[in-house]
């Protein structure tokens, strides 16, 4: 029994050290500028068009679901207001990681314990090279710039969808549905959808940073943790917007 | 040089795409800052009420609908005084101060049955407006408990009128009292309907002109006579202004009004005649000695009729002696008895005879 929860805990406390050092190393030079925009132009733009689309068309089916429910109460036309408030606060967020988890973390993870399985990482190492300093720590902070830009994209572009169903099929006007959808908003729901994707950056960069870095058993061993970086860093954002959640709506209220 | 090249384009797609974030982000604050409060001064305001209705805490504070404010605490305020045991904090924006008049009421309004609470602030009428930190008059508004509680007795005494009806139509049903009997009894039924069969000869009847009032409406006999007696009265109004006849004489001939004029006035003459004392008459009204006369006259009468009613004289003796009608009476009877005997014996009385010489 003990064995068997060793290796969860000993998992989370890699984890939390390899996240100390890569954040360690932001104030430590050398900086590695280059591979930070690389990386930066793979998971930001990269992602984009994916992004993109999660977000339009959820933003679309969420306002016709949400017409149908409000319909009932006689308040159809604040279709815009349920569309920006559950897109801003959490599906925007909560999609869009999603997305570039399944995307990047995999991406990370298959990158990294690739070259831990051809002994790429050592023989940085032995080059006298940080493999965290050079991979972990430039993945991590092109994630953290990236996630919340891509948030507020696809925040954007989904309220953008729910608007031209709106007109299209729900009858209601453009600035009735605009201004339902903005003056819903508070400073609290931007934070909130800003704080989201900051937090899960870091999750999904560690986790496929890790497990990448922490691969064994060849190129069976770089398919499994590519598996299983997804797989947690998903778990991961939702058991963490729960807890973010919590915080902002007990803190309003 | 190629990685260099590489590392460029993507900084300029990064930079392209944070750009377009920011601008959105940018707008989004923009849109909430330009009707929001993040950089409006508020001042506080505070009003007093008996419950909070569950007030939550930066719930809106409305000025006849428009958002001024927040609410900034809700909490016990210790006062026992009623409908004081509530504090709300109110946090209202400085410059719609002045919009608020100190005679203003403040009370928890709902957006709707399931929406969030609010306070709504209805403008007064003073011209003084409230200052910071000033307390706004609280209105108790019943929430929905209270007047379910309230409506409680109403709906109890409802009930109660409403079992009474049902019995009342219970009873109905079965054709029982004035109404029911009305609704359920057929005998009812076949007395208005002979009613109606016999108001319907009637009017059968009129409209086939039999009976006065057949007559009245049909028979143009009626019409005629009245037509005649219209055209006689028309005749004589005629006559009389024609002044033919005496009652147009009167309306018309000046010598009636002459006559009558001096006949008035010879009226006239002899009641200022009498009044003068002239003549027997005028004497009579005016003069004293002939009253004096009259008076001793008529207690010499007096005199006379006191000493009959006292039985004193013949004739007094006549009026009060019962013994004098007696033998009246019995001279009378006796004279009827005789008279009878006589009628049946004549000749016992009647004996003529007849001698000459």
């Amino acid at each position: 029994m003990l064995d068997f929860l060793k290796g969860p805990v000993q998992a989370v406390q890699d984890v939390f050290t390899l996240g100390g050092k890569a954040i360690g190393n932001v104030f430590r030079r050398p900086f590695y500028w280059s591979d930070m925009f690389v990386q930066m132009d793979i998971i930001g733009v990269g992602s984009l068009p994916i992004v993109i689309l999660t977000g339009f068309f959820s933003g679309a089916v969420m306002a016709l679901q949400m017409s149908n429910a409000l319909a009932t109460y006689g308040a159809k036309e604040q279709t815009g207001m349920v569309v920006s408030i559950t897109l801003v606060r959490e599906l925007g967020p909560a999609l869009t990681s999603l997305m570039v988890a399944g995307r990047n973390a995999s991406g990370m993870a298959s990158e990294l314990g690739s070259m831990k399985v051809t002994e790429q990482i050592d023989a940085m190492r032995a080059l006298g090279t940080d493999p965290i300093q050079k991979l972990v720590t430039p993945r991590m902070l092109a994630t953290a710039f990236t996630l919340p830009l891509l948030t507020v994209i696809a925040d954007f572009v989904g309220i953008f969808g729910g608007y031209l169903v709106a007109i299209s099929t729900l009858g209601i006007t453009g600035p009735q549905f605009w201004t339902s959808a903005w003056q819903a908003l508070d400073y609290s729901d931007i934070a909130q959808g800003l704080v989201k994707p900051f937090t899960f950056s870091f999750a999904i960069s560690l986790i496929g940073c890790y497990y990448g870095l922490n691969t064994t058993g060849g190129t069976q061993g770089v398919g499994r943790a590519t598996t299983q970086a997804v797989v947690v860093a998903s778990v991961l954002i939702f058991v963490l917007t729960f807890f973010i959640t919590k915080i902002f709506v007990g803190r309003v209220y | 040089m190629a990685n260099k090249s590489k590392t460029r384009w993507a900084q300029l797609r990064v930079g392209i795409m944070a750009i377009v974030a920011l601008v959105i982000l940018g707008t989004l604050i923009f849109l909430l800052t330009s009707g929001g409060s993040l950089f409006r001064n508020t001042v506080p305001l505070y009003t007093f009420m008996g419950d909070s209705g569950a007030m939550a805490q930066r719930s809106p504070v409305r000025l006849n609908g428009i958002v001024i404010g927040s609410v900034k605490d809700v909490r016990l305020s210790g006062d026992k005084a009623p409908g004081r045991a509530i504090q709300i904090e109110l946090e209202v924006y400085e410059d719609m101060l002045k919009n608020i008049p100190v005679d203003s009421t403040a009370f928890i309004s709902a957006e709707n049955l399931l929406g969030t609470k609010f306070i709504n602030i209805t403008m007064g009428k003073s011209t003084e407006t409230l200052k910071a930190g000033g307390e706004v008059k609280a209105r108790q508004v019943e929430g929905f408990d209270e007047v379910v509680a309230s409506s409680y007795d109403l709906l109890t005494s409802l009930k109660g009128i409403l079992d009474r009806v049902d019995v009342i139509v219970s009873q109905v049903e079965k054709g029982e009292g004035s109404v029911g009997k009305f609704i359920a009894d057929p005998e009812f039924y076949d007395e208005l309907t002979r009613t109606v069969v016999e108001v319907r000869q009637i009017a059968q009847a009129v409209g086939d002109g039999k009976g006065t009032v057949g007559k009245l409406l049909y028979d143009t006999a009626m019409y005629d006579r009245i037509n005649r007696m219209v055209g006689n009265l028309d005749d004589v109004v005629l006559d009389l202004r024609a002044g033919r006849g005496t009652a147009g004489k009167l309306l018309t001939d000046d010598k009636v009004y002459e006559e009558t004029r001096a006949s008035i006035a010879e009226l006239k003459l002899l009641l200022t005649e009498l009044n003068q004392g002239k003549g027997t008459m005028g004497k009579l009204l005016k003069d004293d000695q002939i009253a004096k006369d009259l008076g001793l006259t008529l207690n010499k009468v007096n005199t006379t009729l006191d000493n009959i009613n006292d039985g004193k004289g013949t004739i007094g003796q006549l009026m009060v002696n019962p013994q004098l009608y007696e033998s009246l009476n019995g001279f009378s009877t006796e004279l009827k008895e005789f008279m009878k005997d006589v009628r049946a014996n004549p000749k016992k009385y009647l004996r003529v005879k007849l001698a000459i010489f």
